[in-house]
């Protein structure tokens, strides 16, 4: 029933960017994102969105799959797309009643949309290619300067890695309780919406009570390896940096500055136009 | 009235590439009132078969026949009606309308599904982990009360399957969880006994108890199907307890029933069954070793008893 939900979905090719370390990618992500914000006109945009689809082609996952995944966001696109339509002032191309459409919010709306999208492919980018471990991870280590002000950050991986792992089993053991009180006759489909989230208590007291067991065993399997968090604990696989996360690093520097610098493009073009006017004239 | 498997298949993640073949055209009738045992390696295909008994799981392909009919099988127009006749009464709106809506189909089709719910009774591995009331009376009284049962009745199921299990009536107003491993596997069987079921089957009821938890367990499972004529099929890891208490046993292997037969009749394929990763009762194995070594018997012997009469005997007529 539950076996379809894929939470932390990771894509497996193997390709280049998959074998990037974590940290590159959080990185990496990160300058994306500032690139898209710095982007002012729609040549940035459109500039951002080839590069978006260069890295897709080099991680080989389908771009269907990608598209997919962003259902989730349709609702809030709408909103946005509707709203800045609708809501900035400007030259008016139709009027409905009280409202009116404008070009400069035509023009919004198209922009945000776009660097919404753009937001979200490049973000689930960096999970479709990374382990939800390998993130937790690179977080650790590139949050490590705020242990200096006393931020508990091994803590803090080591309980996001323990949750990511529980999911599965939570929704196995779910599933398993699920099918234990049907099979004693409990009905979790007719009914009204309050006879639903009844019938679900037969479910949820097991899977807390389970929850708080397996918790509490995990405890003790971790006490019994001498785990007692950050103090001295050394790693198996640390993580390193190779040439290719420079060059990847530099690669991404070179993007951000790249569509920052894109504001300038429409008044360098429009110089030069001019340029060329006043040499025209000559 | 048995219950008949026909063609079963099972697949696990269709069109994926991690597509596996669960079960594969198995045809298997469970007939009334025996005690059947189930054995098969981890992964053998046993824990979806059973759970199609009941219609937990829909097979992919073949269907699961319960006193005649498919249980899958979507109710026609007259069943509709029949259900909304005993539902809402022989004058009601909800009977003499002239159209049947989705909605009273789904109906009816959950209905008719509860029915084979009430009449095939499944414990899962580890059952007492499904325990939720505050009261062990109210945990027993889940099912029932799913059934729609008046409250003197399931008053009365409640009693009966708690002694069925060998629990007293002091135990009725207990918290669940207090109670020690034991009794709480008890409690939880007692809540699937409490469905009054025409065939029970149990998941491993024994795992994880010590030696005397683990036959008073089986004791009382052989001893409700002598008496109540229920039939019993009990899936377990263990072949000394499905060599001495089933009457009958399913050998499982990689989605395919190899072997059914009685419990001489299935042990005597002693190397066959090392094979598929199964083990036999040490006795029989016993019994294995000493025929390599040129000794006849004439039967596969399963406890320790028989053995011990047929070895002694032996010696005293050689002797």
């Amino acid at each position: 029933m539950l076996r379809d939900i894929t939470i932390g979905q990771y894509y497996d090719t193997d390709s280049l960017i998959h074998r990037l370390d974590p940290r590159t990618k959080v990185v990496g992500t990160f300058l994306f994102i500032i690139g898209l914000f710095l982007v002012k006109s729609i040549f940035g945009l459109v500039a951002a969105a080839l590069s978006l689809l260069i890295i897709i082609r080099i991680t080989k996952i389908p771009l269907s799959f990608i598209l997919r995944g962003q259902k989730a966001i349709a609702m809030l696109l709408l909103f946005t797309v509707v709203l800045n339509m609708f809501m900035v002032a400007g030259d008016v191309l139709v009027a409905i009643g009280p409202l009116h459409i404008t070009f400069q919010g035509m023009y919004m709306a198209v922009f945000m949309a776009g660097r919404l999208v753009m937001l979200m492919i490049g973000c689930s980018l960096m999970t479709l290619t990374t382990t939800p471990l390998q993130l937790t991870d690179a977080l650790e280590r590139l949050l490590r300067p705020l242990k200096k002000i006393h931020v508990p950050v091994h803590d803090i991986a080591m309980m996001m890695s323990i949750a990511l792992r529980f999911i599965p089993i939570l929704m196995e053991e779910t599933d398993k309780i699920m099918k234990a009180q049907s099979a004693r006759g409990a009905d979790f489909e007719s009914g009204g919406l309050i006879q639903k989230a009844k019938s679900l208590i037969p479910v949820l007291v097991p899977l807390f009570i389970s929850a708080f067991r397996r918790a509490d065993e995990l405890a003790t399997a971790m006490e019994a390896r001498c785990y007692r968090g950050d103090e001295g604990r050394t790693k198996m696989k640390e993580l390193k940096y190779t040439v290719k996360d420079h060059v990847a690093k530099l690669i991404m520097t070179a993007l951000a500055a790249g569509l920052f610098c894109t504001r300038y493009l429409p008044g360098v073009l429009s110089t030069i136009q001019a340029i060329g006017k006043i040499l025209g004239r000559g | 009235m048995p219950i008949q498997l026909k063609d079963i298949s099972y697949i696990y993640d269709r069109g994926t590439p991690g597509e596996k073949r669960a079960l594969d055209h198995v045809d298997l009738t469970f007939p009334d009132g025996e005690f059947i045992g189930i054995i098969g390696h981890t992964g053998s295909g046993k824990s979806t078969m059973i759970q199609m008994l009941n219609g937990l799981i829909r097979p992919t392909e073949g269907t699961v026949i319960l006193n005649g009919t498919d249980i899958f099988k979507e109710p026609e127009d007259e069943q509709v009606r029949e259900y909304l006749k005993t539902r809402f009464g022989e004058d009601s709106r909800e009977f003499l309308k002239k159209k049947l809506t989705g909605k009273d189909r789904k109906a009816a089709k959950a209905f008719f599904m509860l029915q084979v719910r009430r009449k095939v009774g499944l414990v899962f591995q580890y059952p007492e982990h499904q325990l939720f009331e505050m009261t062990i009376e109210k945990d027993i009284a889940f099912g029932p009360g799913n059934l729609g049962l008046e409250e003197d009745e399931i008053r009365r199921r409640v009693l009966r399957s708690l002694e069925m299990v060998g629990l007293d009536e002091s135990y009725l107003q207990k918290s669940p969880f207090e109670l020690s491993g034991g009794q709480k596997r008890r409690v939880a069987i007692a809540g699937v006994l409490a469905m009054e079921p025409e065939f029970l089957i149990l998941d491993e009821p024994t795992a994880g108890l010590d030696p005397r938890g683990r036959d008073e367990i089986l004791g009382k499972m052989k001893q409700l199907q002598k008496e109540t004529g229920i039939t019993v099929i009990l899936v377990s890891h263990s072949m000394e307890d499905v060599a001495n208490y089933a009457d009958r046993i399913v050998a499982m292997d990689n989605g395919h029933v190899r072997y059914v037969g009685t419990p001489a009749q299935v042990f005597s394929h002693g190397e066959e069954l090392k094979a598929m990763g199964l083990n036999i009762p040490q006795v029989t194995e016993l019994q294995l070793q000493l025929e390599k070594l040129g000794y006849v018997f004439p039967e596969t012997i399963l406890d320790i008893p028989h053995m011990e009469a047929y070895l002694m005997g032996e010696v005293k007529r050689t002797c």
